[in-house]
């Protein structure tokens, strides 16, 4: 396919000069001089460190309020991008750098410009498999030149030279991909295009490929050889030597052997091999500012190519993923087909359900049976929140959601050898905490608020929470088992903007893992006592069987 | 700075770069720094290494050419120092020894008969004949029919009693007379008394030396070790006797003959046997005297038998001979 220049705008030049796709404004988010130097170092010795992993883990990210320390952990936001945001590259899946992943993930960028253009970008890679094709064939082409140029495979190991012009190879297979993939696309997509052909124009890349010709054809012999009557080869003739003078890099034989000579002088071995590194070096030199382009390339492919990994592995269950609307707070809030990915992840198939409110900055608070889903339900509506303020598709069919400045989770309570509080106490500093962290409009996660008290005290500190968490305007999210509370609530309402979701249950009481509006009226403890041998009689029969085997020992003893 | 690494085809860009990079400025991607001096060092290394080691093979060269002067001029000196000792020699002087062999081996044989010359037969003729230089040499008869022998003989023959006694007869043919010549012959005073005799043996070791093939192995001598052998070899070559000994015109020896068996054999191995004398004009190849005569020690005293037996048999023969001559 011929490429051709055509002319470019101002902006076109600026995301001509860093193909940036996770941002509308093109940043160079790595540091500039040290990848370059670890590029360098890496292309002359083989041995690396990991440059990629350690440009893109100090990589800087967009603008964001977003506290990750209120929510990562407990989302299990690591699980969640090691299991759920896989590469695929064909039947090939790279290992992904996961922790640049996961610091984009949990520093959702403040500015929405920013979200809408990562959404186009991945709006364009599902509706065009040509272009994810291409994308996926773009990243392929990086991870191998990110083996060879950090060692990881050995190729190359006895010769220098080659492993270097194997990976300068690889280099111009990836301009070329970029420039030649992305033509006609309409997103973010087009700067891969625009960067590819300001190069393909460059002088570095004519040089960059005569080398590559030089490599491959130095000149061309005519032979005629000579077949015995025994069908053997009897000899050969050299008919014509043609050298391949066009190239510019194709030398006289004198001047080839006066180059040996001028080398060794200059303190090289001799040889042809110290020329050709010469010109490599050359070569190598006009294309370094371009490769360290390449590293934060890389990062934002799998950004995209792990998006489109957690596409398929939801598609592969039967599921489905989007990318929701985004409305402003006072829209409602709805999620058709939600489901939890990590669950999905470890291999459990979720069951969808559709959460709806009337708008978003309210408080909900949900009730339920142990084990209804109550506390899957606040991951999943976590992560999708987390998942499309970072532009990325959300586990559900489809919705609509409102951008908020901050998250704060707390899912998990675990009991910790150096606490200093009981459980009262403990429960009283996690609220401490939120208050502390919590800007207006964010989104606040909590599981079993007050749990951990005798009900009448936890009663009273509930409802202190969520009157004062009302003047913050939240989303507000949060499961309790205080059935009778909240149905007074409920009754009363004399807290303005809350709103009341609960578990509901089948014809056989058990739960469909679906989410009604209301409060429910029993948490089924006696269901899950049973179901987990906790009843009167088992616990009883437990008792005689200890009993019976402790007499028995006692007698053979005796005997 | 041009190199010959680009070419006239690449662009000002690349070439820069090229040339950057052959300058160590941009070396193989990170060695840069370190490659910005390394190369010069290595440069300057080689070249130092390269200049040595001309000089040193210069060095060499001139060391070589130096020391292949001296050696020749060494060697030419040598040669004429030879030429110079074997000036006096003519081609007739070169085969001495040949001759002196030839007419031992011929005496050894079947014994022709007493001769005596006509010139010898004046009285006074053989003290006369005998003041011209001349060879002697005397040995075992057995051994001196043949040429290994023949050397072998003349290794061990020295001037000894015998010829002391012909060359200066002692007063009369008592044990005495006979005994302070014998004690004359046996000390250093023998070269005195017959300084005009050489030893065969010295012609024959020192001959070679003189002759015209030991210079010619000087001259292809290609070493100095070599060199220095051979001037070892001459420096101990009795020249100047073995050039008096090539030059003399006579030949005189005596031939003992196989002991008697069943006569007592003296300590110093003496015992009674036959002596052939012969005296030869070399030039003219004449036989002046050739006699046969019979030394027994029974006749010594038993005091002087033991160590002079030999000794005084020879002179006493001597004395006999110059006796028969009519002194």
């Amino acid at each position: 396919m011929a490429l051709t220049l055509e002319p470019r705008t101002p902006a076109e030049d600026s995301s001509a000069r860093v193909p940036d796709l996770l941002h509308p404004t093109p940043m160079t988010r790595i540091d500039v001089d040290a990848t370059k130097l670890a590029i360098t170092l890496a292309f002359a010795s083989g041995v690396s460190g990991g440059l990629f992993a350690d440009a893109l883990d100090r990589a800087k990210v967009a603008p964001s309020t977003w506290e990750p320390a209120s929510f990562a952990n407990d989302l299990f936001l690591q699980s969640f991008v090691s299991l759920c945001l896989k590469v695929c590259v064909g039947d090939q899946e790279p290992a992904t750098l996961t922790k640049p992943l996961v610091t984009l993930l949990s520093h959702p960028p403040a500015d929405p410009a920013v979200v809408h253009h990562r959404r186009a970008i991945l709006a364009e890679l599902v509706a065009s498999p040509d272009f994810r094709k291409e994308l996926e064939r773009l990243y392929g082409l990086l991870v191998r030149f990110r083996s060879l140029l950090e060692g990881a495979t050995g190729i190359g190991k006895w010769d220098a030279n080659r492993r270097q012009l194997d990976i300068l190879m690889l280099v111009k297979q990836i301009i070329d991909c970029a420039a030649r993939g992305f033509v006609r696309a309409r997103s973010g997509l087009r700067r891969l295009s625009a960067f590819g052909l300001r190069i393909h124009g460059s002088e570095p890349y004519r040089s960059l490929a005569d080398l590559l010709k030089y490599d491959e054809k130095l000149a061309t012999l005519d032979l005629r050889v000579r077949v015995g009557a025994d069908g053997r080869i009897r000899g050969f003739e050299i008919l014509a030597i043609k050298e391949n003078e066009e190239n510019a890099f194709v030398n006289s034989p004198v001047r080839r052997w006066l180059a040996k000579i001028e080398l060794f002088a200059r303190g090289f071995r001799f040889g042809d091999g110290e020329v050709m590194a010469r010109l490599i070096d050359a070569v190598f030199e006009g294309l370094e500012n371009e490769l360290v382009t390449f590293v934060q390339l890389f990062g934002d492919l799998e950004f995209y190519l792990g998006a489109l990994g957690f596409h398929d592995l939801a598609q592969a269950a039967g599921l489905a993923v989007s990318l929701p609307a985004l409305v402003e707070s006072s829209e409602p809030r709805v999620l058709r087909g939600l489901f939890n990915p990590l669950l999905l992840a470890h291999g459990v198939q979720p069951v969808p359900c559709d959460i709806v409110t009337d708008r978003h900055d309210t408080t909900v608070l949900v009730t339920g049976p142990n084990s209804g889903g109550k506390t899957r339900l606040l991951q999943s509506l976590g992560l999708a929140q987390l998942l499309a303020q970072s532009g990325l598709f959300i586990p559900a069919r489809a919705g609509s959601l409102s951008l908020c400045p901050g998250l704060v989770v707390s899912l998990i309570e675990e009991t910790k050898a150096d606490q200093s509080e009981g459980r009262l106490g403990t429960e009283l500093m996690r609220i401490r905490y939120l208050f502390e962290r919590l800007p207006p409009g964010a989104m606040v996660i909590l599981d079993e608020l007050c749990s951990g008290t005798n009900p009448s005290e936890g009663e009273e500190i509930f409802e202190l929470v969520v009157r004062m968490l009302t003047r913050l305007k939240p989303q507000a999210l949060i499961t309790t088992h205080f059935l009778a509370f909240a149905a007074r609530l409920e009754h009363e309402r004399k807290i303005s903007d809350l709103r009341f979701l609960q578990v509901e249950l089948g014809p056989d009481h058990k739960p469909t893992y679906q989410f009604v509006p209301g409060v429910a009226q029993t948490s089924l403890a006696g269901q899950a006592a049973e179901r987990l041998g906790v009843t009167g009689d088992q616990l009883m029969s437990l008792i005689e069987r200890n009993i019976a085997q402790s007499q028995a020992s006692a007698l053979a003893k005796r005997g | 700075m041009a190199t010959f690494v680009t070419t006239r085809r690449m662009g000002p860009e690349l070439a820069a770069r090229v040339e950057a990079s052959v300058r160590g400025e941009r070396s193989h991607a990170g060695e840069a720094r370190e490659t910005k001096w390394r190369l010069p060092l290595v440069a300057i290394a080689r070249f130092g290494g390269a200049l040595s080691i001309v000089a040193l093979v210069c060095t060499v060269v001139v060391f070589r050419r130096r020391d292949r002067r001296d050696f020749e001029r060494e060697r030419a000196a040598f040669i004429d120092r030879v030429h110079a000792a074997s000036a006096s020699l003519t081609p007739s002087d070169d085969e001495a020894v040949v001759r002196v062999e030839s007419w031992l081996v011929r005496s050894s044989g079947a014994y022709e008969g007493d001769f005596l010359a006509e010139e010898l037969r004046p009285k006074g003729a053989l003290a006369a004949v005998l003041a011209r230089p001349s060879m002697y040499v005397r040995g075992s008869m057995v051994q001196l029919t043949r040429k290994t022998g023949i050397a072998e003989v003349a290794a061990t023959s020295l001037k000894d009693p015998f010829l002391v006694c012909l060359v200066e007869a002692p007063a009369s043919r008592s044990e005495t007379a006979l005994l302070a010549r014998v004690r004359e012959a046996y000390s250093n005073e023998a070269e005195q008394h017959s300084t005009q005799v050489r030893r065969f043996r010295e012609a024959q070791v020192g001959l070679p030396f003189l002759l015209p093939a030991w210079a010619e192995n000087v001259r292809s001598a290609d070493t100095p070790e070599k060199l220095e052998r051979l001037r070892d070899e001459f420096e101990k070559v009795p020249i100047d006797a073995a050039t008096q000994a090539a030059k003399a015109g006579l030949l005189l020896f005596a031939m003992d003959e196989p002991g008697e068996a069943g006569g007592p054999t003296e300590l110093d191995g003496e015992r009674a046997h036959f002596v052939r004398v012969g005296l030869v004009d070399l030039p003219s190849a004449r036989v002046l005297l050739r006699m046969r005569k019979r030394v027994d020690p029974s006749w010594i005293s038993a005091a002087k038998r033991p160590l002079f037996a030999s000794g005084l048999d020879g002179c006493a023969l001597a004395f006999d001979i110059r006796e028969a001559l009519g002194r």
